[in-house]
């Protein structure tokens, strides 16, 4: 039976890319789906008459959006988080997501703070923000800074606790050959 | 069709581009049986397109086939659409510019400019600025002098620009109308007073051969090949066909084009959405810059278009500049806000966006970066006849057998100073208006720029003149000293105007298709 030890920042951060690229991929095609099937959101018109209106967007279409791919990334994460214990690329790199301080699965409202906190909406501000000088600047600027914190404080953890695992109450578990496992690991 | 077919008509028309399209369309339903023999097919043929090529030995023109095209519809099938009637002082001689003038003046012509506008389906017979310049399009640029005006032209629409393609159906309808394709005309055969035509020889590149005998013969093959058909006909007029004052050929004229200089705007975004291609109403224009007719004349200048090019500084010219433009748009969150999917985790461009940006990488680049340099200012120079500038026959022979031509393309001091007077004048107004300044490039050089080129308008090697010594056709656009052959084109043009040809060009058709119906019909 394999052991689990905590999960180390390069596993965890390379399964948070695959991770991102596979929402990023599912967003993109559900949108691009409901873009064909109505209007594009967005509008390119190489003949506009002036720079501000070559690109044009459908608002109440970019609010939907919004919603639609938030709630496909909340739905990507959280419902496997709560319910199997990992989202897809953890669970193929043989990792866990359970709640701290105790053996129990992660509850809904946890994983839901945990998404919030790996995912906050920094593309939702950035895009409605679009054309409001510097606040979709700052949203990015942010977005950086604070994966950095969750980054430093994840290495830095003896627990392997990110601020994002502390404030939700997580902690994530990775398995391994149970000869070989050692050290701080949990069984 | 057998080899060595005589077929019969009242009219033979050669060539079904612009013009050639244009008079059979007006000659169909009349009782006059007519006959259009096209060089090429439905589609694109480089083999048919090789008949084409020739040299080019004066001023650098290019490739002397790019501006043409060798299939059904011709050289509409990569129109860009831009029209606009000549105006009356086009018509005009122009005081110290020799060869300047039109037998006919702009009432003569009104009549049928405003069908032209009919056969390219265009909303509207008036190019004014009150009608354009409306509240629903960006203004013009508020310069304080009526010097340097803003005109228009109107852009056909895309899907009908190829007349070949958009008249396809109409012509395969008219049963007095027979176009033949892949039919190359290789001579002009007239009777031994070599007054008269009396066939032309057609040839196809699969080697048959065949012929076509009618009352009437209309040359509509452009103005290189005009002037080529009736140079390499000289069996019975040893220096070709309406040749015998040595016109034919000459007088070769274009728009020549180059970037003169740069509007520097005095603010970041000076709005000059009314000199780029946009709609009012649905109705796609574009604006320009000229100096007025008044300036024009009093300085002994002929006319000149300025067209605002946006410049974003460097063009993705290669790989490496590509590559730099698309680190600087990553690196452009301000685009991305407008581009991406708001709620995602990263951002991802929206579908049309990358479709557009596939389509076209560069244009894409430039909308989102937004800012401005500078506004290239480019000429559309409306050259001033000269004789020396002209279309010869050279040894070579293309895969039919008929001598290829050169064009000496040779420009005059009166164009190079119409650039730098102009340019002078805009800048001057720019200033006053407080719009920006106007750097000129090359100023007062004697020479022609590297970029300059052609505006793919060939005009004039047919000139049009009443007297004999003067021009190769008459006002009707017959060939002086022949009784049935007429030209159809823009060779005929004795000056290029400062609009584009092509509505002149089908406007000139439909009076020589009135001309034909009235006087054959007798």
């Amino acid at each position: 039976m394999a052991a689990e030890s905590l999960a180390g920042v390069t596993r965890r951060v390379l399964a948070w890319v695959l991770d991102v690229a596979v929402v990023a991929a599912l967003i993109f095609v559900v949108v691009g789906a409901v873009d064909e099937l109505l209007e594009p959101t967005v509008g390119v018109h190489p003949d506009a008459a002036t720079l501000e209106d070559v690109l044009s967007a459908d608002e109440g279409r970019v609010a939907v959006n919004a919603v639609l791919a938030a709630g496909l990334s909340a739905c990507y994460f959280v419902v496997p988080w709560a319910l199997v214990g990992g989202s897809p690329a953890q669970l193929a790199l043989r990792m866990r997501v359970r709640g701290s301080g105790s053996d129990a699965s992660l509850t809904v409202g946890r994983a839901l703070v945990r998404w919030i906190l790996l995912f906050p909406p920094f593309a939702t501000v950035s895009a409605l923000a679009a054309g409001v000088p510097y606040i979709g600047a700052l949203a990015w600027g942010i977005a950086v800074v604070w994966y950095l914190v969750l980054l430093v404080t994840t290495a830095r953890s003896d627990t392997k606790q990110g601020l994002h695992d502390r404030l939700a109450g997580s902690v994530v578990l990775a398995r391994r050959p149970a000869a070989a496992h050692g050290g701080a690991g949990v069984r | 069709m057998p080899r060595g077919t005589n077929l019969t008509a009242d009219v033979c028309v050669i060539g079904a581009g612009a013009a050639g399209i244009t008079l059979a369309l007006e000659l169909a339903g009349s009782p006059l049986r007519v006959i259009v023999l096209e060089s090429g097919g439905f589609e694109f043929d480089a083999e048919t397109q090789a008949l084409y090529d020739g040299r080019s030995i004066g001023v650098p023109y290019g490739d002397l086939d790019l501006p043409r095209l060798r299939y059904l519809g011709g050289t509409t099938n990569h129109w860009a659409g831009e029209c606009r009637p000549f105006e009356e002082a086009d018509f005009e001689a122009r005081e110290g510019i020799p060869y300047t003038g039109w037998p006919l003046k702009k009432p003569d012509l009104d009549p049928f400019y405003a069908r032209a506008v009919e056969v390219v389906r265009l909303p509207t017979h008036d190019w004014s600025l009150g009608h354009w310049a409306s509240e629903d399009s960006p203004p013009p640029l508020p310069l304080r002098s009526d010097r340097i005006v803003s005109r228009v032209v109107q852009e056909v629409e895309p899907d009908i620009r190829p007349l070949g393609e958009s008249y396809r159906e109409e012509l395969r309808a008219a049963p007095n109308v027979t176009v033949l394709l892949h039919a190359n005309v290789t001579a002009i055969e007239t009777d031994r007073s070599g007054r008269t035509v009396t066939s032309v020889e057609a040839a196809t590149l699969g080697g048959n051969r065949f012929s076509v005998a009618a009352e009437t013969f209309v040359l509509a093959t452009g103005a290189v090949e005009n002037a080529r058909l009736l140079l390499v006909s000289n069996d019975r007029q040893p220096n070709g066909l309406g040749n015998q004052n040595g016109l034919v050929g000459r007088f070769f004229l274009e728009h020549p084009r180059f970037l003169a200089g740069y509007l520097v705007p005095s603010g970041a975004d000076p709005n000059l959405g009314f000199y780029r291609d946009h709609r009012v109403d649905g109705h796609l224009f574009t604006g320009f810059l000229a100096s007025a007719k008044e300036f024009q004349l009093a300085e002994g200048l002929l006319d000149l278009q300025i067209r605002l090019e946006l410049d974003y500084g460097d063009a993705p010219d290669d790989a490496a500049g590509f590559a730099r433009h698309l680190m600087a748009l990553a690196g452009d969150i301000d685009s991305w806000q407008e581009l991406t999917i708001p709620g995602a985790p990263v951002p991802i461009p929206y579908l049309d966006v990358i479709r557009e940006a596939l389509e076209d990488p560069e244009d894409t680049y430039v909308y989102l970066r937004g800012d401005i340099d500078a506004i290239g200012l480019t000429t559309r120079i409306e050259q001033a006849p000269n004789p020396a500038s002209r279309i010869v026959l050279v040894r070579e022979r293309d895969d039919l057998g008929m001598h290829r031509v050169a064009l000496d393309w040779r420009l005059s001091d009166v164009d190079r100073r119409n650039v730098q007077q102009t340019l002078e004048l805009l800048g001057a107004e720019i200033g006053r208006a407080g719009i920006g300044r106007v750097r000129i490039l090359h100023p007062n050089e004697p020479g022609w720029p590297d970029d300059l080129n052609g505006g793919q308008h060939q005009m004039g090697t047919t000139r049009m003149s009443d007297d004999p010594k003067q021009g190769v056709v008459d006002r009707q656009c017959r060939v002086h000293g022949m009784s049935n052959l007429f030209v159809a084109g823009s060779s005929v043009f004795p000056t290029p105007g400062g609009a584009t040809p092509t509505l002149m060009i089908i406007a000139l058709a439909i009076r020589l298709a009135d001309r034909l119906k009235a006087t054959m019909a007798r």
